[in-house]
């Protein structure tokens, strides 16, 4: 094993469902493992809380089965994580956020249920950017910022990270995870999980899946259920999926998706297996690239890793075609004012009433609700409110547009 | 544009402008977007599930009921239904709304542009309705909220969800009404409506409909005046008196040289409008489209078959064929079918259950003494359920009983008040049958001359003194000998019969 300072210990295991299903690994072994490293690696926060407890239980049930020849499905008996805004009953889900730092859910989203009916450990819940809104490095949450396990000094400097919500970060020596969903992109990355769920609205799973070397996948919105996850934006927002390979990828994808009669904007597909084959034809498959895409900021390192894989299609026999998206131009804008407004309308519900973090100042409904919200969120997400109900007003150009929807 | 009915005031004539807005709370087992039950006076907080409590992460499922419910109604009004109609977010902050926002249709609501056609009253008799129409802006599906209770002395607010996300259809009509008294037989008509369908069972006490209303007065010939809004109005009673009171007290402003503010308003216990406290006079409520929800599609005979999902598809034109009788239709219907008065048919539609109970009757009885059972029901019949707080359908004497009752009333067999005395029994529990109770009871009339005979004879015989003012001065002093003779007989002669046979007496005796 190489000694330098900036290497990462990789954890290489494709055969690990083999070895599982062999009995060569026993669950509980791997799961071992993988709480060890996530211990050994505390200094990278990605986790904020941990099921190491209950996962030791369901190691050993799932380790039953795989026995008897009864596994429930390819995920049995595999460590996962979940980013910290999927509802899990009785485990603490704080969206990284003062608002609901104490909050525990009284049921579990969906996809996460889907997940360990297949048999997967839940391990932990991961750090992410306070509510999801902030800067892109996964540097806003309340727990402090989630730091790359690619370039970090290990043995130089084992510290621990202090979390509180000034965010006094001892080392500065660090590297971004990217973000939102950076916490699980580490996790998967430093194998303390072997898969994770990410949640991608604008690029929160895809972009640190990017920054730490992981599968990253944004499933088409509509494919899986949103039911449990703690929304930011309802219209864009997709469970996404966090791993070491495309195939493994494919495997959470196909268990977790599905319609659901709790989300009504999911959908039903005849076929949803999602099994890659061994050998892949893409002979004959139209390949589009979006003109607009190629903006004149574009980094040159980005522009060829593009060429490099419209070339790697079109040798396989892909048909590689241009193709115009011409509202490109306008997508940041949209992206940005629909953003805001449903992150406004959102995080309406949060006022310490039913649940959540609530204000002392008790002196008036309309004190209480001020307080708690001032309290509860950071100035970020107070930022991104206020524009959200501007955009909303009576008179604002956007209810024209809404109204013109209708017609 | 319907008669309008003028005002007197100081200054001169006035007119009134009124429109309503109505929610009335779907009659379904759970509610809107949620699956928890909707019960009315359940223990607080029972009846709330996580998406009521608007934990993060719920997301709003559309209850099929609800849905068919509010176009049911949209059908009964004339209402054009949407094909298509959107569901948006209306934002407020306040305690009863978990969320801080309401789910409701405001861009495009499930039906609009109907109508309803009602009787108003306008003599205090109520034979001489004359009709009115108002017209319906649009029906929505929306949200309700939950309950909060300020306790003043402790200073604090309990908030009760049970009622949260109860479904609610908003009536909104055209300012078609001039006067309490067509807003109170609006909104009467409709409760009738909306209880015969089935979709609310309309009980203005119980919160299931409340009726806002909006308010403004000018004088014939100008524009509409400044309005008011005057908020949940809970009985009938209190509609008229409560837009008469705000009628009377707009045009004393205004005569008096002031001006109406544009304001919500209250009512308090006595009818009168006050304005109410910490209501924000425009409050912009930023709404938004429900982006959990994707647009509401119906579908009709023609394109049912287009569906993919058939099982879950609405079919409006299945909807208009399940549609019962209206109560209007039914009123016609009566007069025309059983040659009663518009004004009988009007009572016995107005008590649930009645009319059916007068169509079976009818049905049962050999003769079509029409007359006589409308009266029977509408006076007897009534009479005891009222006093015992009863429903027609809470009625414990089956309809076989009530029609023996009545053909033994009819053929003479039983007198009126004997009729009275069998209901009695029977509503108080008795489980005989009819003929057994007319034996025990010696309920039967006595119809034999003889025996008629023997009772005034008796009559006769006791009160000598009677019968000489009867033959030398006053012949009516037989009414104290009939008096005797039905108080003998237990009112069981009938009493033309009894006065016949007396008088041939009293006649004999006066010729020996």
């Amino acid at each position: 094993m190489h000694r330098s300072s900036y290497r990462l210990q990789a954890y290489q295991d494709p055969k690990l469902a083999k070895e599982l299903r062999s009995g060569e690994v026993s669950v509980s072994e791997l799961c071992n493992r993988c709480k060890e490293r996530a211990s050994k690696l505390n200094s990278l926060n990605a986790l904020v809380t941990t099921t190491f407890e209950q996962a030791e239980k369901h190691a050993l049930e799932s380790n039953q089965r795989i026995q008897s020849g009864n596994a429930r499905h390819i995920l049995d008996g595999i460590p996962f994580a979940v980013k910290d805004n999927f509802s899990t009953k009785g485990i603490r889900t704080t969206c990284a956020s003062k608002i609901l730092q104490n909050y525990i859910p009284a049921y579990t989203a969906t996809v996460v249920e889907k997940l360990e009916e297949c048999g997967a450990i839940l391990m932990a819940k991961q750090i992410w950017m306070n509510l999801q809104w902030g800067d892109s490095g996964c540097t806003d949450s309340i727990f402090g910022p989630t730091r790359n396990p690619w370039l970090y000094p290990y043995k130089e400097r084992e510290v621990t990270v202090q979390r509180s919500d000034t965010q006094e970060v001892q080392d500065t020596d660090w590297f971004i995870s990217g973000g939102s969903s950076g916490g699980s992109a580490v996790a998967v990355a430093t194998g303390m999980v072997l898969g994770a769920l990410g949640s991608d609205t604008g690029g929160s799973t895809r972009m640190p899946a990017s920054i730490c070397g992981v599968v990253g996948l944004k499933p088409t919105y509509g494919l899986s259920s949103r039911h449990g996850l703690i929304p930011l934006v309802n219209s864009v927002d997709v469970p996404g999926v966090l791993s070491k390979t495309v195939d493994d990828a494919a495997v959470i994808l196909g268990a977790m998706c599905g319609a659901d009669p709790l989300d009504s904007t999911t959908v039903s597909l005849p076929d949803q297996s999602f099994q890659l084959p061994d050998e892949i034809d893409i002979k004959g498959l139209k390949v589009g690239i979006p003109q607009e895409y190629h903006s004149p900021r574009l980094e040159e390192e980005v522009l060829q890793s593009w060429s490099k894989a419209a070339d790697l299609f079109e040798n396989a026999g892909a048909k590689v075609i241009p193709v115009s998206l011409p509202h490109t131009q306008y997508s940041l804008a949209c992206y940005s004012v629909l953003c805001a407004v449903e992150v406004a309308s959102n995080m309406a519900r949060y006022d310490g009433i039913e649940f959540g973090h609530r204000s002392q100042d008790h002196s008036s409904t309309e004190a209480l609700y001020a307080a708690s919200r001032h309290e509860g969120f950071n100035q970020v997400v107070r930022g991104r409110i206020f524009a959200g109900n501007f955009f909303l007003l009576r008179r604002s150009v956007l209810q024209i547009c809404f109204n013109l929807m209708t017609t | 544009m319907a008669a309008r009915n003028v005002m007197k005031g100081k200054t001169g004539d006035w007119l009134a402008v009124i429109g309503l807005e109505i929610h009335a709370q779907i009659a379904s087992h759970s509610k809107l977007f949620s699956g928890s039950k909707v019960k009315f006076m359940a223990p607080p907080n029972q009846l709330v599930s996580f998406f009521d409590a608007a934990l993060p992460g719920t997301l709003p499922v559309l209850n099929k009921y609800c849905v068919e419910a509010s176009i049911l109604t949209a059908l009964a009004l004339s209402c054009k239904i949407n094909k298509k109609s959107l569901f948006d977010r209306k934002h407020y902050f306040y305690a009863d709304m978990p969320a801080g926002y309401q789910i409701t249709q405001q861009r495009k609501p499930i039906a609009s542009n109907g109508h309803l056609l009602f009787n108003v009253y306008d003599d205090v008799k109520r034979e001489k309705p004359r009709r009115h129409r108002v017209n319906i802006k649009q029906i929505q599906l929306e949200q309700d909220s939950g309950k909060s209770l300020h306790d003043e002395e402790k200073q604090q607010t309990l908030v009760d969800l049970n009622r949260a996300g109860v479904g609610l259809m908003e009536l909104v009509t055209e300012p078609d009404m001039s006067n309490g008294k067509e807003a109170a037989a609006f909104v009467q008509e409709l409760q009738t409506i909306l209880e015969r369908i089935g979709t609310c069972n309309g009980k203005m006490a119980e919160g299931a409909l409340r009726v806002d209303a909006n308010i403004s007065v000018n004088k014939p010939g100008e524009p509409h005046g400044v309005r008011t809004e005057v908020k949940n109005i809970n009985s009938v009673r209190f509609v008229k008196n409560a837009i008469e009171y705000e009628i009377r007290r707009q045009i004393d402003v205004l005569e008096s040289g002031g001006t109406v503010v544009m304001e919500t308003r209250s009512l308090d216990d006595t009818g009168c409008t006050i304005p109410m406290r910490d209501k924000e006079d425009v409050l912009d409520y930023r709404f938004m489209p429900e982006p959990n929800l994707p647009p509401l599609v119906l579908y009709d005979d023609t394109t049912i078959n287009s569906t993919i999902c058939q099982e879950k598809a609405i079919n409006v034109d299945t909807l208009r064929r399940r549609m019962p009788e209206l109560p209007e239709d039914q009123r016609q219907r009566l007069t025309e079918d059983y040659g009663i008065t518009y004004s009988n048919a009007v009572k016995l539609v107005n008590e649930e259950g009645l009319a059916d109970l007068f169509e079976q009757l009818c049905t049962a009885s050999s003769r079509k003494e029409t007359k006589r059972l409308i009266n029977w029901c509408l006076i007897d019949i009534l009479k005891c359920l009222h006093q015992r707080n009863l429903t027609v359908k809470q009625s414990p004497i089956p309809v076989e009983k009530l029609s023996d009752i009545f053909s033994s009333l009819q053929s003479g067999e039983i007198s009126a008040k004997s009729a009275q005395k069998l209901l009695e029994l029977l509503f108080d529990g008795d489980s005989r049958s009819v003929s057994e109770i007319m034996d025990v009871e010696n309920l039967r009339q006595i119809t034999s001359e003889e025996e008629v005979l023997k009772f005034c004879t008796k009559a006769v015989n006791e009160e000598p003194d009677l019968v000489e003012v009867y033959q030398s001065r006053n012949k009516k002093v037989i009414n104290k000998l009939m008096g005797i003779v039905q108080m003998k007989s237990k009112g069981r002669i009938e009493p033309q019969l009894a006065k016949r046979i007396m008088e041939e007496l009293l006649e004999r005796r006066r010729r020996r």
